[in-house]
Formats: structure tokens, C-alpha cells, sequence
């Protein structure tokens, strides 16, 4: 008869690494003084308050930090009305929201509340702007999207060009606060539904980058132009990709062609934040590394031997849904830290027409330059974001 | 009269909530020594725990006027220690943490305590040899991700139940079940690849 008890060496080893542990509790003391620059750092740092922001009809619903399976608010909402920040495009410069209604967060919350109702789109029209399936309407009215371990939250209205809309990133691992969120926004070349009917709000030329940084987790976007846009935020902990439509601000704007507004300075980040590698390895034979996101697999050819402004190398994506009809692309663009809002200097990539093989997908892409990259697939039902970084 | 503790902290809290600075050193004073041995287990070597435990009461105390409810406030500061070591170490990817002492009496007596409890631990060895021991023991626990040290140091250390840690890391308890498994067997393994 086969003994399957654990290896009883092995046990033994692993009760007495317990042991240790548990008397490691007892061992150290903080550094002297720590105490007294703990209390002085507090005195140099105000406290955020639960300042007025979102809707009263919202108030039930925001995240607590108190509590078990509870979202925490990437970041306060209390300094948001003075750091409030908005995605400007051309002309799309108006004032900073200063009059907030009050009550956010004043009440606890689970998420999702118990009124919140599941959500859908519209049905997709082939060919369409392919926007990111709601996950539900926290509070009946506010539409939520949970993707890649991120939730938007937007203002329950339609996005229209060049009025803010509402945006909270809330993270439902976070183990803390985490303040910081850079949002990118780049306009697709693809049709939206104006009154049921597909219109082509031709894109900001060269597939423009808009770009805001904030370390509220609740800000104010402002899209620049009509049209289909993609709109990815990246944080310390990961990324994640959306697609909304921003209608014309009147029904009889014209789709005329936009044009990308002058460029702010902006710096490379001094720390890309790439997408840790899968736990899982990559296929025998695939030489670069595999991130999952998802229910997709990347893989990516090796970071250092990646053929910079030239054909060749093709990334590898396989899905755990299989591949449906309809448009999929993948688009890779450089992440930077904008010295103010608006557009990034650089420009979006659009990878080439995927070819389906065997349940995976391969698309070639050509990458002007070695940077930190955010690559986002997209089809008609998903987003998967990754970041590598290829700098040198 | 006496104030029961539990009133007592909450009290604590609640006058920290409302920006009162002297119940927040209270809070820091009493939470400073284990808030600093937690960030010690779970940053696996790679973090300086009085770096990341400054960092973290800062977020607290910024942060404390958000918590709704204050008898979450103990789970509330493990996750924020989390984050703040997560954070931390992050930061220091690819860096080697050396620590300076810049006091070397607590360094002695780490040290000295550190003898003490291998004594504790088994009388029969010599500290060194059980200093040793854990130097190995120390290797392989930072072989581990933050998440697995974390959940380990939680149940082990802090003899957290699953609900305990289910609130900490915000997940439900099935979810806990299987990770604290997997971190079990993550540690068998890393033990064994410091034996061979």
C-alpha cells in the first residue's frame, strides 16, 4: 500500500520553520526616534476629508475603507476639488470643477450596493466603436466596469465632446490607498451611433495621446473630440482599458476631422510600472516573457532583442474565450508623466490585422522607439492591458 | 470608573478621525511596536520597516477621517502596512537592501533578543547554530511573494483566523483558504530548495 502522508522530514522542517517564525514575533524593536519622526511627519500633513464630490444618489454606494470585500477609493476624494484635472484637447481648456454637490462617501458601502442593477450597451453594431460591456449601475444610475482588477465608475450621463464626465478608479485588492492613477486617453478610428446611426468622427490625427495624472482616484475627463475613444489608466498595481463614445456636443455637429492640440512637455517615468510576468512559463519555445491579464495570455518577445522601428517581431496573444467575429486590434503606446494636461508628445501604434491560428493570435506591431510600452488588446467584448517595459 | 478598552480605543479613533493629534500618537504608540514586527515579517528583508512604517502611519493618519467604521480600524492598518511594504518594495526592485544601523545599540539588542528566543525555541542548540537555522529560514521566507509572506505572518504570526484575514486582504474567506495553502506549500518548497 502506498503511504501517502506528507514526507515526514519535509513536515518536520516546515513545523519547525513555524516555530521560528512565530518566535521572530518577539524579536526587534523600531528604529530609536521612530515614534517622534512618525509624529512630526503627521504634523506636516493634513488629514483628507470626506469632501463633497459625487452625487447624493451615489452617497450609499462609495467605497468604505472600513470592512471585509470592501473597494477602496484609489485615493482620497476629500482633495479632489482642488486637484480635480481634466483630458483637454484643442480648445478644450474650460475652467476646473469647483462646485461639487455634497455628500460623497458619507454613508458605508459594500460594492456592489444592494440597489445596484446589472448594465448592458447598447448591442454592438459590427464595425462600431466597441465599447467596454457595463458591469453594473452602482446606485441604479452610475455605470461601472471591473477590468483588469480595476472598476471605473463614470457619471451616469452620456459622455459628450468636450464636457467633463466624472471618473472614480477603484481597485478592489488594493490593500491601502492607492493614490496615484495616470489615465491616457487616444481616440479610435471607428464609428460611433449617433441617433442609431453609425458616424465617423475622423480621430485626432496620428492617433494623439491625452494624458492627465492624479493622485485623487476620482477626476474630472474631458474628451477632447466626438468619436469612439480608449481610455487606459495605469497605477503602481497594474493597467486597464476602457472604450467609451464621447457624442458631438450638439446633434448637428459635423464629423469634422479634429486636430491634436499642441503637445505639454512630459518626462519618461523613472520607474515603468510593467505588468508582472505570469506565474505560469511561457510555451516551450517562446523566448520572451507571458503576462496574463484576464482571461488573456500576452506573449511578448524578449524585451532587449525587440526589433525597434522595424517589421518582424510579433506578439502572441491567446485567449481563455476563444476569438469572436468582429474587429480586434491591439494598440501599443509610449507611457510618460505629463508636465500638465493634455497631449503626450509621442503617438499611438496600431498593431496589424491579427492572424488567427490554432486558438492564438498573432499580431505584428512596429514600435518607433524603446520605451516603457502599454499594449492594449480590444475587440468588440474585451480589453487586456499590459505594460513592458523595452527602455535600455 | 473604568472605560472598557474596547470603548477606549474606539474613542481613540474617532478624537484621531477628527484631526486630534494627540489621541494619534496614543494610536502610533500603541500599534508602533507590532505594526513595525509585521512589516519586518512580511517585507522579507527587502524593505527598512521603520521607512515603511512611517510611510504607513502618514497614510493613516491622512486617510483616518475616511474610515467609516472604527472597529475595522485594526484590519484597516494591516492592509495599509501591506500596501505602504508592497510599495516599498517596489520602489527598491532591484536594489539590495543594506541597512546602516545608525544606532547601534538596537542592533545589539535585536541581537541579544534574538539569542534569547533561539533558546526559547529549543533549548538543546547552541544560539548559534539555531541562528543558523534561522538564517535559513529567513532566505527562504523572502523567497516568497509579499502576498504569500503576508498571509503567512498573518495566520502564523498573528494567529489570525480566515475571517481576520479575509478582512485584511479583501478577499472572501474560500479565497483565503486556497492562498494560505498555496503559501504553505510555497514556504515547503523554498525550505527544501535551502536544504539542497
Amino acid at each position: 500500500m502506498t503511504d501517502t502522508r506528507p514526507d515526514r522530514d519535509a513536515q518536520d522542517a516546515f513545523d519547525e520553520a513555524l516555530r521560528e517564525l512565530k518566535a521572530a514575533r518577539s524579536l526587534g524593536i523600531p528604529g530609536v526616534g521612530l515614534e517622534a519622526r512618525i509624529l512630526t511627519r503627521v504634523g506636516e500633513t493634513r488629514q483628507r476629508r470626506r469632501l463633497a464630490f459625487i452625487p447624493g444618489s451615489w452617497s450609499g454606494f462609495w467605497p468604505s475603507t472600513s470592512g471585509p470585500a470592501r473597494v477602496v477609493a484609489l485615493g482620497s476624494i476629500g482633495v479632489a476639488a482642488v486637484l480635480v484635472a481634466a483630458l483637454v484637447g484643442t480648445v478644450v481648456l474650460a475652467p476646473r470643477a469647483a462646485t461639487e454637490t455634497p455628500g460623497a462617501g458619507s454613508s458605508p458601502a459594500t460594492s456592489p450596493g444592494p440597489t445596484d442593477a446589472s448594465a448592458s450597451n447598447p448591442p454592438h453594431v459590427g464595425g462600431t466603436c466597441p465599447l467596454t460591456p457595463l458591469t453594473r449601475l452602482a446606485g441604479g444610475s452610475a455605470p461601472e466596469v471591473d477590468v483588469s482588477g480595476l472598476r471605473w465608475r463614470w457619471g451616469g450621463v452620456p459622455w459628450v465632446a468636450g464636457a467633463p464626465e466624472k471618473v472614480a478608479w477603484l481597485a478592489d485588492n488594493a490593500g491601502g490607498p492607492e493614490p496615484r492613477i495616470s489615465a491616457y486617453a487616444i481616440q479610435l478610428d471607428l464609428p460611433i451611433l449617433v441617433d442609431g446611426r453609425p458616424v465617423n468622427f475622423v480621430g485626432a490625427a496620428g492617433s494623439a495621446i491625452y494624458a492627465i495624472t492624479t493622485d485623487t482616484g476620482v477626476d474630472l475627463l474631458r474628451l477632447p473630440s466626438a468619436g469612439c475613444w480608449l481610455l487606459t489608466a495605469v497605477w503602481s498595481q497594474g493597467a486597464s482599458s476602457v472604450v467609451v463614445a464621447a457624442a458631438p456636443p450638439t446633434a448637428t455637429a459635423s464629423p469634422v476631422p479634429s486636430t491634436p492640440g499642441p503637445t505639454v512637455p512630459s518626462t519618461q517615468l523613472a520607474m515603468c510600472p510593467a505588468t508582472s510576468p505570469s506565474p505560469l512559463p511561457p510555451p516551450q519555445g517562446w523566448p520572451g516573457p507571458a503576462y496574463v491579464d484576464g482571461p488573456f495570455r500576452w506573449l511578448l518577445p524578449p524585451s532587449q532583442t525587440w526589433r525597434i522601428g522595424a517589421e518582424g517581431d510579433k506578439l502572441v496573444l491567446d485567449s481563455g474565450l476563444g476569438w469572436g467575429a468582429g474587429d480586434k486590434r491591439v494598440i501599443a503606446f509610449p507611457l510618460a508623466q505629463a508636465a500638465g494636461i493634455g497631449r503626450l508628445r509621442g503617438t499611438a501604434v496600431t498593431g496589424d490585422t491579427p492572424s488567427i491560428s490554432g486558438g492564438t493570435m498573432g499580431v505584428g506591431i512596429t514600435l518607433p522607439a524603446r520605451d516603457c510600452w502599454a499594449f492594449v488588446y480590444l475587440d468588440a467584448g474585451a480589453t487586456s492591458t499590459i505594460v513592458d517595459d523595452l527602455r535600455p | 470608573m473604568t472605560v472598557p478598552e474596547d470603548t477606549g480605543k474606539r474613542g481613540l479613533i474617532e478624537r484621531a478621525q477628527q484631526g486630534d493629534a494627540e489621541a494619534f500618537a496614543r494610536l502610533v504608540s500603541s500599534h508602533l511596536d507590532s505594526s513595525w514586527r509585521f512589516v519586518r515579517a512580511i517585507g522579507g528583508g527587502r524593505v527598512d520597516p521603520d521607512d515603511v512604517v512611517q510611510e504607513a502611519f502618514v497614510m493613516v493618519w491622512r486617510d483616518l477621517p475616511r474610515l467609516r467604521d472604527s472597529d475595522a480600524f485594526e484590519p484597516w492598518l494591516r492592509a495599509v502596512l501591506v500596501h505602504a511594504t508592497r510599495h516599498a518594495i517596489r520602489a527598491t526592485d532591484g536594489v539590495r537592501l543594506i541597512r546602516i544601523a545608525d544606532d547601534a545599540s538596537s542592533d545589539t539588542m535585536d541581537r541579544s533578543a534574538r539569542i534569547r528566543a533561539d533558546a526559547l525555541v529549543d533549548p538543546h542548540l547552541e544560539p548559534g547554530a539555531s541562528l543558523a537555522k534561522r538564517d535559513s529560514l529567513t532566505r527562504a521566507f523572502g523567497r516568497l511573494s509579499i502576498d504569500q509572506r503576508t498571509i503567512l505572518v498573518l495566520h502564523y504570526l498573528e494567529g489570525g483566523g480566515l475571517e481576520k484575514i479575509s478582512e485584511v486582504i479583501r478577499r472572501p474567506v474560500g479565497t483565503v483558504k486556497s492562498r494560505l495553502h498555496g503559501a504553505r506549500a510555497a514556504l515547503r518548497a523554498a525550505l527544501s530548495a535551502e536544504d539542497r
